[in-house]
């Protein structure tokens, strides 16, 4: 579709408009630290390089979401109205990332409808990366970090305006209306790729041949890593019993990297150490979720590797693991 | 320099404990890929000792895993890590005779832009309380001067205070995995039965975690700051149990990680102890 | 009940005819026996109080009284054996020291000292006990509801 070109001056007041007929999320620095919030004053929005802390995902998939409500006289109360949201400022890894997640829960014979019914209501507006910070890999997985389609709008920075790119109909009723003027903005150059991080091998190989335990010795099982990934997408159900025996029903993030995560009600845990519980992660990240649905859920985006507390990185695990196997795999 | 002499130092004793005193393992801190993050190593040969990193940004505590390891284990202790460990034996997790610790005098560490790291602002604690070996820092160190302001705002500013950091909070758990003291094997936080926390994650659910966890560390902190140093969201709990830390210090004589010897203040009691929670009478 | 206490959307508490809930937990051996004393005399205090009986204060879990706090109790009161007459020997002593620290944690989280009561109440103590629940709830009164905004409104 086309291009329109947004003056950077012109930005905060387009998006104050915006603001009044849809739920604006973006970037917003709040004591330092840089994440994703509802904007009150689109003055504070910041569409910088820099990477929000944790990822966009609890806007389509929230920490807890009430499913339904039950009382001993019946009854469901099907979950809440989702309002119309604009999500801006979101990094192309973080594009990648929706759309994995979006095959998980929209694809397939299962569909989750709190989902399909945030992503359905939501417009996303990419920005792209002009440089890589540190720890970013995205190069190393299919991401350009200049460019994404899988959005409503993309966002380029171009000086004193945004080059932004419409990809649907959403995008384009988006911006319509503003007066903005349409620009050719040149055929884009997809970034040359490196070489590509993933694992290529067999599930019994990976389980036998690597040593998990050193592998994972400084891990904590702290789980930062899941609740800021864009891609992680385990969750649990909680019922909660009220007082007057209404019950109501979440369904909450969970994370693989704890205990009580496989747990079974007999006190067996078949993931019962830390080593299961991080090569669950790896594996589900570079080898489950491509046999499912045909795409690797890591895009790069380092956060993991940024909030450790004890410096895990997936990247040199991934290249570890690698290495072993080819050694191995020679003789 | 000094920090490369005293790194010296250490690699020299951790080649002598692989070949003299058969250790299997030696815990101390390596250079991760990224730069700016310490990341704990795990030492078995000579010639991993190589790889020890020890500089401004050693920030990890690396006691907690000591929990795991059996068998002769060393460990390269700055202070905070020290007092830790003499929390475990005071606790009786870890036992002393399989145990070489490589005491590091610490001159304070740093974070990347060269501020104080959490946890070393206040910090007058130079020499570890416990150590086999001591490895000097033999430069001026400088102490920091600042007595940390007290806990002067009002009563109703308090809770407000408390509201706005738990409003930060994603109850990811960083804090408690991270911290030496929470090596419960079952937290409370994750009973069913009795169900501590709220099925929803309310501000009411984080308040009765950090309440709790707080309660739990009462005379056991050894300020080491990993809590606040570990949170994504930038909560800034610390002064919750810095201030009970504090009180504990002032009204029972008692610091945490000093004396492996000592009884922590929750642990016994004294016939004449203040009354000053006592009805009528209020705790200042 | 009478506890009509409604909670705006914007999280502020309206009071109209409020009537405080103290949650108490009394020791099994002194204070338990002090109120039924107090009961049996006929003595007069008022109803806001639900009490709790535990096996000695020692058995109190500070998570007790954050959990009553947090979600709604406007005044938390316990009361143990007098110090020497533990039935266990020295369970109020330990929690002495224990609820010093915690009564100074609540306080740092900005909870008004004057919602949360421990005391030492014997069996023989019936006359005490009714003062002291008239003392308590006369505090929780002035103060006014408890502040912490609950998840939902509460209906004892």
């Amino acid at each position: 579709m086309s291009t329109i070109a947004i003056p950077k001056l012109k930005l905060v007041e387009i998006l104050d408009k915006i603001k009044e007929s849809y739920l604006l999320v973006a970037p917003v620095r709040n004591q330092g630290i840089l994440d994703f919030a509802v904007v009150k004053e689109a003055a504070e929005i910041e569409l910088s390089n820099d990477i929000a802390y944790k990822s966009p995902k609890e806007y389509l998939f929230p920490q807890v979401e009430k499913i339904l409500r039950f009382t001993s006289e019946g009854g469901l109360t099907p979950s809440e109205e989702v309002p119309q949201t604009v999500l801006l400022g979101i990094k192309p890894c973080d594009l990648e990332a929706i759309k994995i997640m979006s095959a998980v829960f929209t694809t397939g014979k299962y569909i989750d409808t709190g989902f399909a019914n945030r992503l359905e209501k939501t417009i996303l507006v990419g920005l792209g990366c002009t440089e890589e910070k540190s720890a970013c890999f995205c190069d190393e997985r299919t991401v350009d970090k200049a460019l994404s389609k899988d959005c409503d709008v993309f966002l380029t920075d171009r000086g004193n305006y945004y080059a932004a790119e419409i990809f649907s109909q959403k995008g384009q009723k988006l911006l319509d209306g503003f007066c903005l003027e349409i620009i050719n903005d040149g055929e884009r150059v997809k970034e040359i790729q490196q070489g590509l991080l993933e694992i290529n091998a067999e599930e019994n190989d990976l389980f036998n041949k690597i040593d998990w335990e050193r592998l994972t010795e400084k891990c904590l099982g702290c789980g930062i890593c899941t609740y800021i990934c864009p891609t992680c997408h385990c969750f649990e159900f909680k019922d909660v019993v009220e007082k007057k025996g209404a019950v109501t029903r979440y369904k909450c993030w969970d994370s693989c990297m704890y205990p009580r995560f496989t747990l079974h009600a007999s006190g067996h845990n078949p993931r019962e150490s830390k080593q299961d519980r991080y090569r669950q992660r790896v594996l589900h990240k570079y080898l489950y979720v491509k046999q499912n649905f045909g795409y690797t859920a890591c895009t790069g985006c380092g956060r993991c590797i940024r909030s450790c507390p004890v410096g895990m990185n997936i990247h040199s695990v991934v290249k570890e693991i690698n290495n072993i196997l080819n050694v191995k795999g020679e003789n | 320099m000094s920090f490369e002499t005293q790194k010296n130092e250490i690699i020299k004793i951790c080649k002598k404990l692989f070949k003299e005193e058969g250790t299997k393992v030696i815990i101390g801190f390596a250079q991760s890929e990224v730069e700016g993050i310490t990341t704990p190593l795990f030492m078995r040969t000579a010639e991993d000792a190589e790889k020890l990193k020890w500089d401004s940004q050693c920030t990890p505590n690396l006691a907690k895993y000591l929990l795991e390891k059996r068998g002769k284990v060393g460990i390269v202790a700055k202070t905070c890590d020290a007092r830790a460990i003499v929390m475990y034996l005071v606790e009786q997790q870890i036992k002393r005779d399989e145990l070489y610790i490589i005491g590091v005098e610490c001159p304070g560490m740093k974070n990347n832009d060269a501020t104080a790291s959490c946890g070393c602002e206040a910090c007058k604690m130079r020499i570890p309380p416990i150590y086999d070996v001591l490895v000097k820092y033999n430069a001026e160190i400088t102490l920091p001067d600042s007595e940390e302001a007290s806990n002067t705002v009002a009563i109703e500013d308090n809770l407000k205070k408390f509201q706005d950091e738990m409003k930060k909070c994603i109850l990811c758990y960083s804090c408690r995995q991270v911290c030496y003291g929470c090596y419960c094997k079952s937290c409370f936080v994750d009973m069913n039965v009795p169900n501590w926390l709220p099925g929803e994650i309310s501000e009411g659910a984080k308040m009765i975690f950090h309440l709790g966890r707080a309660m739990h560390l009462a005379g056991r902190c050894v300020e080491c700051g990993a809590c606040e140093r570990v949170c994504p969201s930038g909560v800034n709990i610390r002064y919750l149990i810095k201030e009970i830390t504090k009180f504990t210090k002032e009204l029972y004589a008692y610091e945490a990680g000093i004396d492996p010897e000592e009884t922590p203040a929750l642990a016994v009691f004294n016939p004449n102890d203040s009354e000053a929670a006592m009805s009528g009478s209020e705790v200042q | 009940m009478a506890n009509q206490t409604v909670i705006e959307s914007a999280g502020k508490i309206k009071v109209e005819t409020w009537e405080p809930t103290i949650i108490t937990f009394l020791c099994n051996w002194c204070s338990y026996a002090g109120a039924d004393l107090a009961g049996t005399s006929r003595l007069q205090y008022p109803p806001n109080i639900r009490v709790i009986r535990v096996p000695c204060s020692g058995r109190m879990n500070p998570l007790y009284i954050i959990k009553a706090l947090i979600e709604g109790a406007d005044g938390v009161m316990v009361s143990g054996c007098h110090p020497g007459d533990c039935h266990y020997i020295s369970g109020n002593l330990f929690a002495r020291r224990r609820f010093t620290v915690l009564k100074k944690l609540l306080i740092t989280a900005g909870i008004e000292p004057k919602r949360i009561y421990f005391t030492w109440i014997s069996a023989s103590e019936g006359q005490r006990f009714a003062t002291i629940v008239n003392e308590v709830t006369d505090h929780v009164k002035k103060l006014g509801p408890n502040r912490i905004i609950r998840s939902e409104i509460n209906e004892f």
